[in-house]
């Protein structure tokens, strides 16, 4: 499924980066996930400014795919407290549609929740929960263990 | 980029009919230079797009093959002929012009006209076989007649054109007058009919074409066909119908059947129609969205048609060159007016052309690695004049066949473009097109996106060598990744800034960057950190640093690279034995993320004066090997400067400083005195630096100032779990910065006491007492003690109070504060003062007393001498100031009933009340009455000293009665203040006789009605009911002059009465008449007696001025008994 998922916090640095394991290149993906904030601050600033009206929690979370590249589909996330999650998709792989990355960023938005509630976590120091390393693990490893199973 | 992938001149420009003048001399006639001015220069946008040239009468243009008229032999060599384009924009003309000179009235015309009608002939032999269009133009001196008017002319005229055998159309008159442009512009317009029509003609001409070809054979002639009308269309300026052929072009190109040896040939072709179809929707249609789908859908297609494998770098160079072009044109039509987004924008597509320009690269580098005892093909396969097809090999023109035909050539083309290739710099071309990427995402708000092409046209600075220009830029990256803490990304730009340092000997850059490399957020292979280490610390020593090796994804060093290794170990050298002394770097730790960290903490959130100020600094170092600190420097705001240093050679037990183990928390403690005379109570540290590094070699200062934060530390206090707490050993994450402390006076140990009797009286002097104690310990004499007490009102209050050490003194002193000095004090003694207090008002009075003074005492640290300290102890209290009693006073009758008018010279009665609510009891001394004796008031009758000394206690009161009369004469409008009266009162049984205060009250105003006649009746108390009663009311006049009186008694239901009902009598001055009445009541309970009423008249000379006063006696009721 998703080759690499980040958490960036609201100051914009990242609180959790992981690539798939097959990835050689893991500095492309810091690259990626960094350049793709750009467009997330954008989307964030555009839309604080046309609906100034609605409650900013009635906001939508999903960001919808960032910006273009030959090989990946980048797609942003942001929560009401600001904080970012990039998912970056290979873009043969087809399968994966935008319900699917939605429904991922909901699982990964409520692993999130755990983490933050957590006691003993830092607001806005790096995540190393078990739990949701279970969860981005899910969603990265899936496709090589359906083809062990196939 | 290899030429023959690039897209051809002819191409790219727009095509516009091409129109030959003939028969103008533009060097030596004026008016024929004039002519072709006015087409050519200074054509401006709104004139029509077309490509004049002027060429002589017999130019040859080119020859026309002889037409087939069958397709059914022919077998196309190629796709698209590289001479075709530019023979229609530039050689062959749709329109040739012949102009001549001839006047209808020309007196040789006959052998004018032939000569003219031979010019003609030698043009259309020229053109042999093409359809081009040939007109006429005679330039004429005289302006013509309207048409049909000049019979001569339209005679002349039909004769010229079936001597020329032209259509009438086609035969123009240019008069040479000064309207020579607007006639210029509708010639242009004629012409310009004339080559759309030729235009239109060749485009059917070569769609009729279409009929004859077959699917096998002439596969190659579809995409050509389509093209070439597409080409035609677009002479026409016709967007939309070329449009629509180019995208059949296209289909048609895709239909091909593909194979190595035509590979490049279809994509080149294929790019072609592909750059065509974009411009047309980007520039022309206004149809950016279409271009861009197109694109996508080219790039899509053609991505996998890589070709032969040995010619790998030539697909993507071409990729790239596709994706270059499109950005072109895509910043064009935005400099047009198109707006893009931000995730839209030539930048990407610059950046996806510099991303294939790289793999390009790779291909190129392992080519180099694998050609490197090759030698370029004596006979060069690719030298060749001119192309007859583009994409074609120049070794293989024209062969449309699978497989090569000649193996060993095939090979050493290849062989010949490889090597070619390998001398192409790569470099230069990437960075060309990450800057132009970079330039366009600045636009585009993507700031991160611009960092890392940054970063990678520094790499590729790096590839081509240039070392200076890689730390330039990557030291500009390195800000942005470091707040975005992106480590993995930092740790690699910071490896190759340090590595270019190196090799080019920057001292101050390798410093910073190495300093930082060493951190432990950076992540480099354990080794490499420790090289890392050895070579700063060599440095530091002013010896050679080690040499920094990247890694081995960087694997590829160029040949260069090795000679720059011995070249910087020598600059170096020289660089390191040279006398001159280094300045010391610094380096803002805010902007930085060092090795070494720090962190430093008051013990205490408050010191007293007198106690010694602690402030640990925490250390550690996080590179990997053990390291040196020479110097700890905290610099305060009050301009103190506390250091650690290293003093090996002196004391070795002070060399704590020297070694630090990675990781190991080392803490120093600063002890320090305050300066007594600091008035700043807040000491904070302003700046914390550790120099590192020896000052005969070389040293680096790193500075923590403002948030005293790396920049990889939140400011924010961490976790409230510290390890600490859980029992653990001491965490570095939990040593917070407590940056400042707060420097107070020693605490007071002086006893204070203030006794006083609330609650104060209005005019009193309150008396203070002030009782201090010194319990200082250890027989210190307390100096200079002073007290000052002060009064604390608020600016709008309006009361009045006074303080005054003397009781005598308060009338005259206006003091609202006291200083008591009371010099020095020994231990266990007492200091009692007094102080008063008067005010004017009823209120709460609030003070404050502030009692300071100094100590000598021996400092802790020693060495330091006697410390001198100052305390101070302030003790707020209240006091509440009520007036001392309730005054009234009031006027009565002497009925004691209350009035508001008295008669003149009538008694009357002023009652004085003064009541007391307060618990203390009060004495009235004296009392007096002052009474107004301007204005006649007098007392009547002698006064009795009713309140002089009484006592009134709580809620008592006391009433004086002081009966008094008015005997002026006074304007009844009026009132008159009687007087007033002074009480002198003192507290019951105080002893101070200064305390008695006397207080002064007005008494009531009143009217005071002036009378000539007073009447007075001896009313008894009370009656009974049916026995008589005796009445006599007594007249007296009081003016000087006679009156008249009228008596009269009116009856009453109450009463019977006799007497006199009805009178008038005569009143002498001074006289005095009595009136006597029996009445008989009736009734019981208060009745009003019969009303007696008196009006006088005085007997002035003037009878009009004589005045009637109306007058009653004072007492109406009478209580009758039964």
């Amino acid at each position: 499924m998703a080759v690499c998922i980040a958490v960036i916090a609201k100051e914009n640095y990242p609180l959790y980066i992981r690539c798939s394991a097959n990835v050689e290149d893991e500095l492309k993906f810091h690259f990626t996930v960094h350049t793709s904030l750009d467009v997330v601050e954008e989307k964030i600033s555009s839309t604080g400014k046309t609906s100034t009206a609605r409650a900013p929690d009635m906001r939508e979370f999903y960001l919808g795919q960032l910006y273009p590249s030959e090989d990946y589909r980048i797609y942003g996330y942001v929560t009401n407290t600001k904080v970012k999650f990039v998912m970056v998709v290979e873009a043969s792989n087809t399968q994966i549609r935008d319900n699917d990355v939605r429904s991922m960023f909901r699982r990964l938005h409520n692993a999130y929740t755990s983490v933050v509630c957590n006691p003993f976590y830092i607001l806005g120091s790096n995540i190393s929960s078990k739990a949701f390393e279970k969860v981005v693990a899910g969603m990265i490893v899936d496709e090589q263990k359906k083809e062990l199973f196939t | 980029m290899s030429k023959h992938l690039k897209l051809p001149e002819e191409l790219c420009c727009n095509p516009t009919p091409f129109i030959v003048l003939t028969g103008l001399d533009n060097v030596y006639n004026a008016v024929h230079k004039s002519i072709w001015d006015a087409f050519c220069n200074n054509r401006r946008n709104d004139r029509l797009q077309i490509q004049f040239s002027c060429l002589p009468g017999d130019h040859a243009y080119p020859r026309s093959k002889t037409k087939r008229t069958s397709y059914d032999w022919y077998i196309p060599k190629g796709l698209l002929k590289s001479s075709w384009m530019k023979k229609h924009l530039s050689l062959l003309p749709s329109v040739v012009v012949v102009f001549f000179e001839l006047d209808w009235d020309d007196p040789a015309w006959k052998e004018r006209h032939l000569a003219c009608a031979s010019r003609v002939q030698v043009v259309r032999s020229s053109l042999q076989g093409r359809t081009t269009k040939v007109a006429v133009v005679l330039i004429q001196k005289s302006t013509p007649l309207p048409p049909g008017e000049d019979m001569v002319a339209a005679e002349r005229a039909a004769a010229l054109c079936s001597a020329c055998e032209l259509s009438a159309k086609s035969l123009f008159i240019l008069p040479h007058t000064d309207q020579l442009l607007g006639y210029i512009i509708r010639l242009e317009n004629a012409f310009y009919e004339l080559s759309q029509v030729y235009y239109r003609t060749e485009a059917r001409r070569v769609k009729a074409h279409k009929e004859f070809l077959n699917k096998t054979t002439h596969q190659l002639l579809f995409p050509r066909h389509q093209f070439k009308i597409g080409f035609f269309n677009e002479m026409i300026q016709d967007p939309t119908s070329a449009l629509k052929h180019y995208r059949h072009a296209y289909t048609h190109v895709h239909e091909l059947r593909t194979y190595e040896s035509n590979n490049l040939e279809i994509k080149l072709v294929g790019g072609f129609v592909n750059y065509k179809i974009c411009k047309l929707c980007f520039l022309k249609l206004n149809a950016p969205l279409d271009a861009i789908t197109q694109f996508r859908q080219h790039v899509e297609q053609f991505k996998s048609m890589c070709g032969s494998q040995d010619l790998l770098f030539e697909h993507s160079a071409w990729l790239s060159h596709q994706y270059q072009v499109f950005a072109d044109l895509f910043s064009e039509a935005i400099s047009k007016g198109l707006s893009a987004i931000q995730t839209q924008h030539p930048g990407f597509y610059y950046n996806q052309a510099a991303y294939y320009a790289k793999i390009r690269k790779q291909c190129a580098q392992k080519l180099k690695a694998s050609l490197q005892d090759q030698t370029y093909p004596s006979e060069d396969p690719l030298k060749v004049e001119v192309l007859e097809f583009y994409g074609q090999r120049p070794w293989r023109q024209g062969q449309q066949r699978i497989d090569p035909a000649d193996h060993s050539k095939e090979k050493d083309g290849i062989m010949a473009l490889q090597l070619e290739e390998t001398k192409q710099d790569h470099s230069l071309q990437i960075i060309s097109l990450l800057g132009s990427a970079i330039s366009i995402f600045k636009n585009y708000h993507c700031h991160r996106l611009k960092r890392q092409l940054t970063v990678q046209m520094g790499e590729e600075y790096y590839h081509a060598g240039d070392y200076m220009k890689v730390v330039a830029l990557l030291t500009r990256a390195t800000a942005d990744y470091r707040t975005g803490r992106c480590w993995l990304i930092l740790s690699k730009i910071l490896w190759m800034l340090l590595h270019c340092s190196y090799l080019t000997a920057d001292l101050e850059s390798f410093l910073i960057h190495s300093t930082q490399l060493l951190s432990r957020h950076l992540s480099i292979p354990h080794d490499d950190k420790i090289t890392v280490q050895h070579s700063l610390m060599n440095l530091l020593m002013r010896q050679i640093p080690l040499p920094i090796l990247l890694p081995a994804s960087f694997d590829h060093v160029p040949e260069h690279h090795t000679s720059a290794y011995n070249d910087a170990e020598e600059k170096w050298k020289t660089l390191l034995s040279s006398p001159k002394s280094f300045p010391v770097y610094s380096l803002q730790v805010t902007d930085a993320i060092p090795f070494v960290e720090c962190k430093f903490q008051f013990s205490k959130p408050q010191f007293t004066m007198e106690e010694v100020i602690a402030l640990h600094v925490f250390t550690r170092v996080t590179c990997p090997a053990p390291c040196k600190i020479s110097k700890l420097l905290v610099l305060l705001n009050n301009g103190t400067e506390l250091s650690v240093e290293e003093n090996a050679e002196k004391d070795a037990k002070k060399s704590d400083l020297k070694q630090y183990t990675p990781f190991e928390i080392k803490e120093h403690v600063l002890k320090f005195l305050c300066s007594p005379h600091e008035k700043q109570n807040v000491l904070e540290v302003r700046q914390l630096s550790v120099l590192l590094g020896s000052s005969n070699g070389l040293s680096i200062d790193l500075i923590w100032s403002d948030q005293f934060v790396d920049a990889a530390t939140d400011p924010k206090p961490s976790s409230p779990f510290s390890m600490a707490q859980l029992g653990g050993e001491k965490c570095w994450d939990d040593i917070s910065n407590i940056t400042s402390t707060e420097i107070v006076e020693c605490p007071s140990r002086l006893k204070v006491n203030i006794l006083h009797k609330t609650p104060a009286f209005v005019g009193e002097a309150y008396a203070i007492d002030i009782k201090i104690n010194s319990s200082e310990s250890n027989d210190f004499t307390a100096e200079n003690v002073t007290a000052v007490l002060s009064l604390k009102q608020n600016e709008n209050s309006e009361t009045e109070a006074h303080l005054s050490e003397k009781c005598s003194d308060l009338h005259t002193s206006k003091a609202k504060s006291l200083q008591l000095a009371l010099g020095n004090m020994e231990t266990n003694q007492t200091i009692e003062r007094t102080v008063y207090v008067q005010t004017t008002q009823a209120s709460v009075l609030h003070f404050s007393l502030h009692v300071s003074y100094q100590m000598q005492k021996p400092s802790e640290l020693p060495k330091t001498g006697v410390l001198t300290c100052t305390s101070s102890e302030s003790i707020d209290f209240a006091v509440e100031v009520l007036t001392p009693f309730n005054f009234t006073a009031h006027v009565t009758s002497l009925n004691l009933d209350s009035v508001s008018t008295v008669n003149q010279n009538q008694p009357f009665i002023v009652l004085v009340n003064v009541s007391s609510e307060n618990f203390s009891p009060i004495q009235i001394n004296s009392f007096s009455l002052h009474l107004n004796e301007n204005d006649g008031f007098k007392t009547a009758g002698e006064q009795s000293p009713a309140l002089d000394g009484k006592v009134l206690q709580q809620r008592e009161c006391a009433v004086g009665a002081f009966t008094v009369l008015c005997d002026k004469s006074h304007d009844p409008s009026t009132s008159f203040l009687i007087g007033s009266c002074t009480f002198e009162w003192s507290r019951f049984e105080s002893e101070n006789p200064a305390q008695k205060v006397t207080l002064q009250r007005k008494l009531p105003s009143i009217l005071v009605k002036s009378s000539p006649v007073s009447i007075t009746a001896a009313v008894p108390a009370f009656g009974h009911l049916r026995q008589k009663l005796t009445i006599t009311y007594s007249l007296k006049s009081h003016i000087s002059e006679p009156q008249t009186i009228e008596i009269s008694c009116e009856g009453s239901d109450a009463f019977m009465f006799s007497g006199t009902k009805n009178s008038t009598g005569f009143l002498a001055p001074g006289e005095a008449h009595n009136y006597s009445y029996n009445f008989f009541p009736l009734a019981i309970g208060y009745q009003e007696l019969p009303r007696f009423m008196v009006s006088c008249t005085k007997h002035a000379e003037d009878e009009k001025a004589a005045q009637k006063v109306d007058q009653y006696p004072q007492n109406r009721f009478i209580f009758v008994k039964p």
